[in-house]
């Protein structure tokens, strides 16, 4: 008995409005097992029976829509509340990396601190917009197409039997939805910087007479590999969208999950492989005697076994999972 | 054309909705959990589905008229509703207007009556 009911309750967890969800799910499984005791008394309820009740209840999106109100949006009530969620993480990611950047300006000199505040306060209601504007667009094209049979309420309601329930996850499919979050951060921050302020990524150092600032990436040759980032980043930032929006691993979500980070590691290879990528020029190695292009290219090659081992962690758990009965 | 026996039905249960809130508050005069006021609601008559009691129970809640707690003492946690003083005046207020509209409802009634029996 219990197994169908916690199937349903999930179900109807998983798209609670975020508000209150805890307290709202406690309270419909209270009043979901007092029907029950009283319809039907304690005893230990055939399956049938069980599935009738459930029926009878109502499909779990019908509760939670009754919860939410209007289900007719651009942004469907089902997605809402991870829209909402992502929006925000949006909206952080783009304040912090547009912080990062003005703190960077300021550091370095390039722009006084009125330019700097002034900069900030136009780049953020930018940010704002650019941020809550692509991540409608994305969502809008998820609900449109990633489950289309979904955005008719009443076509589901009236064909839904409790029988096609899903199971609950078991362990190796649950998700730390910490993991998408952290990532989409990530992602948000480095499309921002690769695409807005690359030009601001630099070596810095102070000779005696002056504070000299030398860009990092040749210009001609970067801008022609930015849209190979912006794909792999991409389609990083929309698969953890995607993961937050099932709120659980599948076999599936995990090989793409493994294709999507080896190719994100291929094309970094490829990318930092090419010859004159970075410029190491100025008067930094005859003023410091220190040789530039050997210290980074210690420092890549540290940075690089560092990534393939985790890579190679991440994509022996990943498929650990997959195998696991 | 719809069946004149559905409209009825389906303008009844309208009808019945509207009045759902004044229900509640009415009904919330003793600490009730959720299931416990449907069938409160069942014995006088009132058949309340839950997919819209609960959310009007939470709505009320958020608009400041009934307070609620949780209470472990039972068989399992439940939530218990209360009217409070913002929702007794609500609640005051509502049953004059439901007095006012039930006596324009009978004058118009009346009226009609009269008219009619003039014209027979």
């Amino acid at each position: 008995m219990k197994k169908w009911i916690e199937r349903y309750l999930y179900q109807i967890e998983k798209t609670l409005p975020q508000k209150n969800k805890k307290d709202l799910i406690e309270e419909i499984r209270s009043n979901l097992y007092d029907e029950l005791d009283a319809t039907y008394g304690t005893v230990d309820l055939p399956e049938e029976e069980i599935l009738a009740f459930l029926q009878k209840n109502g499909s779990p999106r019908k509760i939670v829509s009754a919860f939410r109100g209007s289900d007719e949006a651009l942004i469907g009530g089902e997605l809402f509340p991870i829209y909402r969620l992502v929006v925000k993480i949006a909206l952080f990611a783009s304040f912090l990396g547009l912080l990062i950047a003005t703190i960077v300006a300021l550091g370095f000199g390039t722009q006084t601190p009125l330019s700097a505040f002034g900069g900030f306060l136009s780049g953020a209601v930018q940010a704002a917009i650019g941020a809550v504007g692509s991540v409608t667009i994305i969502f809008a094209l998820i609900q449109r197409f990633m489950d289309p049979e979904k955005t008719n309420l009443q076509e589901e309601l009236d064909s839904w039997n409790p029988k096609d329930l899903p199971a609950l996850p078991e362990k190796k499919y649950q998700l730390k939805r910490s993991e998408p979050i952290a990532a989409i951060i990530f992602l948000i921050l480095l499309i921002l910087g690769f695409n807005f302020f690359w030009e601001s990524f630099a070596w810095a150092y102070n000779t005696n007479a002056e504070f000299v600032i030398v860009p990092m990436l040749n210009r001609e040759i970067f801008p022609r590999y930015l849209p190979w980032l912006n794909l792999v980043w991409g389609s990083s930032l929309l698969f953890n969208i995607v993961l937050l929006i099932k709120n659980q691993w599948t076999t599936l979500l995990r090989v793409i999950k493994i294709i999507l980070d080896w190719a994100g590691l291929g094309l970094f290879l490829w990318i930092i492989s090419m010859p004159n990528l970075f410029i190491f020029e100025g008067s930094f190695l005859q003023t410091t005697g220190m040789n530039l292009y050997t210290l980074f290219q210690s420092m890549a090659k540290i940075g690089l076994i560092t990534l393939i081992v985790l890579m190679i962690f991440e994509t022996g758990k990943n498929i650990y999972k997959i195998v696991q009965k | 054309m719809e069946n004149l026996e559905s409209i009825k039905q389906n303008l009844s249960s309208e009808l019945r909705r509207g009045t759902l809130l004044l229900m509640v508050l009415s009904a919330l005069h003793e600490p009730q959990y959720g299931y416990s006021l449907i069938q409160y609601l069942d014995g006088i008559g009132m058949k309340v589905d839950q997919n819209t009691l609960y959310p009007l129970l939470r709505r009320l809640e958020k608009q400041e008229l009934v307070d609620s707690e949780w209470v472990v003492g039972d068989s399992r946690p439940r939530r218990y509703y209360n009217i409070n003083q913002n929702g007794s005046i609500i609640r005051s207020h509502l049953l004059k207007e439901w007095g006012n509209i039930n006596q324009i409802l009978i004058a118009q009634d009346q009226r009609l009556e009269k008219k009619n029996e003039k014209m027979d």
